[in-house]
């Protein structure tokens, strides 16, 4: 057992703050769906904004759950010839899918700042109730860059991170 | 080099890359945007992925996803699958085979509310498994049935491979439901009628509960009425028109949750873990859907699928018979390759194919969940067969590669009528749409 050292401690419990926040936003999401169903039965009025607060809130519900996702070491992989491989082979390749997490959370990060400046620059705003989108680009942003934090934090510490194979491993 | 061939190379080394234990997403966001910057330049790669990544999460068709998987995770964190089994049970007391029976039922009902194949698989083996040993019932016929009838998970709506499915192939959601309800009770029955067959040639394998009294068993159908108040609700709304799938969906989860709490088995822990495992299970699809989107762009740009079809022509090869391959293609897949990765893979790649052949999309969508569902069950991996094994330890996993043998004709015989009257998956769209 790897004793987990002080700063991958804080980052897990930064994440898992994250994590709270993006509970919260996927309760906000249901209960909104709920009334604005609500409310176009029963009073005909349909709430005006509750498609873009769904789409803002799933935003932030799967971007803010991202860096707590790759750093339980989640995401699926085919693990198929882990029963061929030694120990020391195993965890190379391990610290080879955390680099290429990183590289690729990095590209992200670097190409979604356009299209994010480019919403600031021309003013976007959702449609219903006219909500700046580049506070919505910069979560996502966020969300990106504390998922790039995390894959690091994976890559330095691979064998103090990731989870045990459990029924998880599958989303079907 | 065309780009058709560059994008044939991309899915082999797609394949590669997998292998190497590189997350899925990671490995379709690889390629991806690799292919896109060999097939144009950075920038165009960079503005491909930047926007992609970012449309895919703020869209609000996509919000299905989540709350159906919160409404999965509520049933199941308050237990709503052990009052179907019993109720299942005690109908289908002294009848041989009856616990393997009432376990398919069983699932098959939870699969209505719950949507994941996986999820009903691991509910019903703490459930069911327990009380089919109890009553002596052979371990690889208990193991199989609840691998078999957790696998229906997901063909009967809601499935999140459909929505999936609807996402990435542009399909309506409601038809694809309607359409995977015919062929789950179907395969349900399928699965049923095995069961009975091993029950009577074996009977030593599976004996007999003493039969409950007519007032005890209509008694019991009164203790399935929550799961009859969500489904009908969540999925009778969308089939009667009165909700959209995202409706559905945030309906269904928040009337799991208050039904839940009024019969007082959902506490605020369980209610936490079914939120959290929601969010950790979204978090995880979302990103193979963005790696998916991004690498399907490429694909597109390649016109790979063009090439396959254009290959297909030139060898004469029968519409059906390309379906075949097709479909041994998927259930060579399933064997290493987990279910959602698969279809985010493969659709964007055969579905053009399959159209052009004069295939119904949606009727393509049910063959694609039902050979997923192969890929859980048939080994050697199996990852249904898996999650029984990890709770029951004591059962072999040899002992239910064998005993699940006999299931497999199922899934297989629904492809073959499928194949053979596709009317069976696209009657009830053609009534309701």
């Amino acid at each position: 057992m790897h004793r987990k050292p002080p700063i991958l401690r804080f980052i897990e419990r930064y994440f898992f703050l994250l994590l709270i926040i993006s509970i919260g936003a996927l309760a906000v999401m249901m209960a909104m769906t709920v009334a604005n169903v609500f409310m176009r039965y029963v009073f005909n009025a349909p709430i005006i904004g509750a498609y873009d607060l769904v789409e803002i809130c799933m935003t932030i519900s799967v971007y803010l759950a991202l860096p707590a996702v790759i750093l339980e070491g989640q995401p699926v992989v085919i693990d198929l010839i882990d029963g061929f491989l030694s120990q020391s082979t195993l965890a190379s390749l391990k610290k080879t899918a955390n680099a290429a997490a990183a590289i690729i959370l990095g590209f992200l990060l670097w190409s979604m700042i356009k299209p994010a400046h480019d919403a600031y620059l021309y003013g976007d705003v959702k449609p219903e109730f006219g909500f700046p989108v580049w506070i919505v680009w910069a979560v996502a942003l966020f969300g990106v860059f504390n998922s790039l934090v995390s894959a690091l934090a994976a890559f330095v510490w691979t064998h103090a991170t990731g989870h045990a194979a459990n029924e998880e491993d599958s989303l079907v | 080099m065309s780009a058709s061939v560059l994008g044939l190379l991309a899915v082999l080394s797609l394949f590669v890359i997998l292998f190497l234990r590189i997350p899925v997403w990671i490995a379709l966001l690889i390629c991806g945007i690799a292919g896109n910057t060999i097939l144009s330049s950075v920038d165009a790669a960079a503005s491909v992925a930047g926007t992609g990544a970012f449309d895919t999460v703020s869209n609000y068709g996509l919000s299905v996803i989540p709350l159906f998987i919160l409404m999965g995770e509520v049933a199941t964190n308050s237990r709503l699958s052990a009052e179907l089994f019993q109720a299942a049970r005690v109908i289908l007391s002294g009848l041989p085979g009856g616990l393997a029976v009432a376990t398919i039922g069983a699932s098959g009902a939870f699969g209505a509310v719950c949507g994941s194949s996986v999820a009903t698989a691991a509910t019903m083996t703490r459930i069911s498994l327990p009380e089919m040993r109890k009553a002596g019932y052979d371990d690889g016929l208990a193991g199989a049935s609840v691998a078999a009838g957790g696998s229906l998970g997901i063909l009967i709506p809601p499935s999140i491979i459909l929505v999936i499915y609807s996402a990435i192939a542009e399909q309506p959601l409601p038809q694809l439901f309607a359409a995977a309800l015919v062929p789950g009770i179907v395969l349900m029955l399928l699965y049923i009628v095995v069961a009975l067959v091993i029950a009577r040639r074996s009977a030593e394998k599976a004996p007999v509960d003493p039969p409950a009294s007519l007032r005890a068993r209509l008694f019991a159908l009164k203790d399935s009425w929550q799961f009859l108040i969500l489904f009908t609700v969540s999925i009778g709304g969308i089939y009667a028109g009165v909700f959209s799938p995202n409706e559905a969906a945030a309906i269904g989860a928040f009337g799991a949750i208050v039904l839940g709490a009024l019969a007082r088995r959902l506490t605020w822990k369980r209610l936490y873990d079914a939120f959290k495992a929601s969010i950790i299970t979204s978090g995880v699809l979302f990103t193979i859907i963005i790696g998916a989107t991004i690498f399907a762009n490429f694909i597109v740009q390649t016109r790979l699928p063009d090439l396959l079809l254009s290959g297909a022509q030139a060898v004469h090869l029968a519409p059906w018979a390309v379906m075949l391959m097709i479909i041994a293609i998927y259930v060579v897949m399933g064997c290493f390759l987990e279910g959602i990765g698969m279809v985010l893979i493969t659709v964007p790649v055969f579905l053009p194919v399959i159209m052009s052949l004069g295939y119904d999309p949606v009727w393509f969508s049910i063959i694609v969940v039902i050979v997923v569902e192969l890929g859980l069950i048939h080994p050697p991996v199996g990852m249904n067969l898996f999650i029984i094994q990890a709770q029951a330890p004591e059962i072999r996993i040899r002992q239910l590669y064998v005993a699940i043998l006999p299931f497999l004709l199922a899934p297989f015989g629904l492809i073959a009528l499928l194949m053979l009257f596709p009317k069976i998956a696209l009657w009830l769209p053609s009534v309701l749409y």
